[in-house]
């Protein structure tokens, strides 16, 4: 790379140049051994120029064990045993034997979901983690981070694996490339939005919800395009899991007519003008709710729902009971009249082929469509009445499937060159749109800034973080009444956790009732659990609870409700609204049990 | 002589309490009863703190305090150690619960009124599902090692502790494998094997003498 930040091509302006040592040249990298040079500062055509690895190296310098520590409080000492043992867990050099094939044997590795990710900054934080079994070469290797390098073009009798690489020679499907990590390569083309999500202006998210809340919000400093003027909701619940109800409660009204599909009255449902039931799954008939087709030694597998309980509504149809929301939105689309619109869609999202696509000109019941969606997956043998007599499909995976990374040509990235256009793009497209947009991040390589939270002043000098615990996955459980029955036992939807000394000096007692309040005003109250598990200058709270609709407990803690959503909270980026809150905690007058 | 026992390496567990639902579907357990609650603890100081959890369930035991103490023979130990609640003829004394000394034993009371004891209101009961599966309030009820799984293993030529057919369910639902089931008198069994390769075999309680069968490894 030059002193730009750009790599340096070849001629033809695309491959990026390599060093090869063994004749002292610079080649492009498929003309060059695969064991290019990685360190080291050479001339180029009369430019000095150095390998990325060797820019990634010098810029990670400055993160010492000891400014980690600053930052984190984690003790220095401890964040080099942790780097230590990382690197000797990764075996580097040790090879196993899967299946007869000799592969990299990587046992180390890191995972992030929404403590990592749901922050300011979060595609930083991103690309700072991926680095990690990055430079082991511990993805998609066994020991290492197994994840879903073909997204979702897996092998099924019908389909093979695809494992395509840009025309720079890199990876652009799977960790950094498409799938988990959001598609961040190759970044998207930006264009003036077309919807006040503004995903447009996010070449490299995931995606841009937030934006609608924020545009909402700043109407006049964003000039969106217009907000739609209809809604159909359905197996969500924005209310409590978008954001600040206030704001959201103010987007909805913007909206004027809302349809709700439903299987009990949520916060989000009363905002609805009509209201239609929705099913329990046990009632429904849905093919491929759960898809295994990536990397791992488990088989491939995949299943969907049936209705195992009959259903109570009649569906649109004589002799065909309501069995899927889809039937609902099949309704409307005919009589709307987009249906063979939809059916195109299908065609493209589903893949279908041949005698499996549907036909515009025709008309085709829920129950047809899914007959034909299997098919076309799984085989002429494999439709609708397999999927209700069995519909468990599963199959053996080659080494190659099962640890895809060691046969994948392409090159995986440690130095993300394409941040640099990608951020030019975005700012052109700003400047043109004549609107304020936050692009510092679109760094070519990560960099620790703090969130709005970090160091706030007292009294709001808490941070306020959202935790899991091992028998609710995150807040779809709560409704289940054992689960809930499991939780009243140990209270742990109405409390929040705080550490001794931090209770101590605010006067707070083990078992009192207290007000969690965020600096912009916004509160709940909990109970206080007094424990060792969280840092002093941490308070923890479980899932998103409480709410107001029927049936819903107002003395649980609804974590999202304390939200910010605004500039300072939101990664311009990634989409992500920052999700560690600056809170102060204090006992409720009389609330001393 | 078969003796059927668990051991539960408390070291494996995480916390799930899929042991604790699946017991509840499995045996139909009344309002406010768990048979196989998973008990959490707090262990040390920040920064080295963490969460401990107990896995729990009815200790089986050799001389059940429960068996001697109940007025009407409503309890009994069979002869392959299960000690089972005879719902017919239990009289609600409670004197068995105050025997016991791991909280073992459960009086279905009608009076709750809540959904599984959560708190909720305005929800329907679920009382009349229970009555309708053969419990009778006021007696008592418990775990009884799934003994209806064991017998249909038993008399289908499947090995309890091998089978999940023939298994407890909480031993087949665990995902961290904390719990293993089998003939405490067979020395090849899974159950006597682990405590023999991962021992020392600890119990509860040891100054209540019972006799448990249920037993523990990593519990000191």
């Amino acid at each position: 790379m030059g002193d730009d930040g750009l790599y340096v091509r070849a001629e033809d302006g695309v491959r990026p140049l390599v060093w090869d040592e063994t004749d002292n040249t610079a080649k492009p990298f498929d003309e060059a051994p695969r064991t290019g040079t990685l360190t080291g500062t050479y001339e180029v055509a009369g430019r000095v120029v150095r390998t990325a690895f060797q820019t990634l190296k010098d810029h990670v310098r400055r993160y010492t064990p000891e400014y980690v520590e600053e930052v984190t409080t984690v003790p220095a000492e401890t964040v080099k045993r942790l780097a230590r043992e990382f690197g000797e867990a990764a075996c580097i050099g040790q090879t196993i034997e899967v299946d007869g094939v000799e592969l990299p044997y990587r046992p180390a590795s890191v995972v992030w979901y929404r403590g990592l990710s749901a922050h300011k900054h979060s595609l930083l934080n991103g690309f700072a983690i991926i680095l990690l079994p990055t430079l082991m070469g511990a993805i998609d290797v066994p020991g290492g981070l197994l994840g879903d390098p073909y997204s979702l073009k897996g092998k099924t009798p019908t389909r093979e694996y695809e494992a395509p690489a840009s025309p720079e020679g890199l990876i652009a499907r799977g960790f950094i490339g498409g799938g988990r990590v959001g598609g961040v390569y190759p970044p998207r083309k930006v264009r003036a939005p077309e919807t006040p999500e503004m995903f447009e202006l996010l070449p490299v998210g995931p995606y841009g919800a937030v934006f609608y809340l924020l545009n909402s919000e700043k109407e006049e400093k964003y000039n969106p395009p217009p907000f739609p003027r209809m809604l159909i909701q359905y197996h969500s619940n924005m209310m409590k899991t978008s954001g600040p109800p206030d704001v959201i409660e103010r987007f909805l009204k913007r909206i004027p007519f809302i349809v709700s599909i439903t299987r009990r009255f949520e916060e989000t449902t009363e905002m609805a003008d009509i209201v239609i039931p929705d099913l329990h799954y046990l009632e429904r008939l849905v093919p491929f709710t759960f898809q295994h087709y990536g990397a791992g030694d488990s088989p491939l597998s995949c299943y969907g729902a049936k209705p195992v309980v009959p259903s109570p509504f009649p569906g649109p149809k004589p002799d065909e009971p309501y069995v899927d929301v889809m039937q609902v939105l099949l309704e409307i689309a005919e009589r709307a009249g987009f249906l063979p619109d939809l059916y195109e869609s299908m065609n493209t999202v589903a893949q279908l082929k041949g005698e499996y696509r549907l036909d515009p000109a025709e008309k085709y019941s829920y129950a047809e469509m899914v007959d034909r969606w299997l098919k076309n997956e799984f085989g002429e043998d494999h439709g609708l009445d397999w999927h209700l007599a069995d519909g468990l499909w599963t199959d053996e995976k080659s080494v190659k499937e099962k640890y895809p990374r060691p046969f994948v040509a392409a090159r995986a990235q440690v130095y993300f060159e394409f941040m640099h256009a990608a951020g030019d793009d975005v700012r052109r497209v700003t400047k043109e749109l004549g609107i304020p947009w936050e692009t510092d991040d679109y760094q070519v390589l990560p960099d620790w800034k703090p969130g709005p939270a970090f160091k706030h002043a007292a009294p709001h000098d808490l941070y306020l973080v959202n935790m899991k615990i091992p028998h609710h996955a995150l807040s779809h459980t709560h409704h289940n009444p054992m689960l809930r029955s499991i939780s009243a036992r140990h209270d742990d939807l109405r409390s929040i956790w705080i550490h001794p000394e931090t209770a101590r000096r605010r006067g707070i007692a083990d078992g009192d009732r207290v007000l969690v309040e965020s600096a912009a005003g916004r509160s709940q109250r909990a109970t206080a659990r007094v424990t060792q598990l969280v840092h002093p200058d941490v308070v923890a709270v479980q899932g998103c609870g409480g709410g107001w609709a029927k049936g819903a407990n107002p003395d649980e803690v609804n974590f999202n409700a304390l939200l910010n959503l605004d500039e300072e909270h939101i990664d311009f980026l990634s989409g992500a609204l920052d999700s560690v809150i600056a809170v102060n905690v204090a006992t409720i007058e009389g609330g001393r049990r | 002589m078969t003796r059927w026992g668990m051991v539960i390496d408390v070291g494996r567990c995480i916390g799930c309490q899929a042991c604790t639902v699946a017991c509840k579907v499995e045996n139909l357990s009344p309002v406010d009863a768990w048979y196989a609650p998973v008990v959490e603890y707090e262990v040390g100081e920040y920064p080295d703190a963490r969460m401990s959890y107990l896995p729990t369930l009815c200790n089986h035991c050799t001389d059940a305090p429960c068996v001697t103490a109940c007025p009407s023979g409503a309890l009994r130990r069979r002869d392959d150690g299960i000690v089972l609640a005879d719902e017919d003829r239990c009289i609600g004394s409670r004197a068995c619960m105050a025997a016991c000394p791991y909280g073992a034993l459960h009086l279905f009371e009608e009076a709750s009124g809540e959904v599984l004891g959560d708190g909720s209101r305005g929800r329907p009961s679920l009382l009349e599902p229970y009555t309708a599966a053969g419990r009778i309030p006021g007696t008592v009820s418990k775990c009884t090692y799934c003994a209806h799984r064991i017998d249909f293993g038993t008399a289908n030529g499947l090995m309890p502790g091998v089978d999940p057919l023939a298994t407890p369910v909480c031993v087949v639902t665990c995902p961290a494998e904390c719990r293993i089931f089998g003939d405490l008198d067979d020395p090849d069994s899974r159950v006597s094997r682990y405590t023999a390769e991962r021992g020392p075999r600890e119990v509860l309680r040891p100054d209540a003498q019972t006799g448990a069968t249920t037993a523990y490894v990593g519990l000191s």
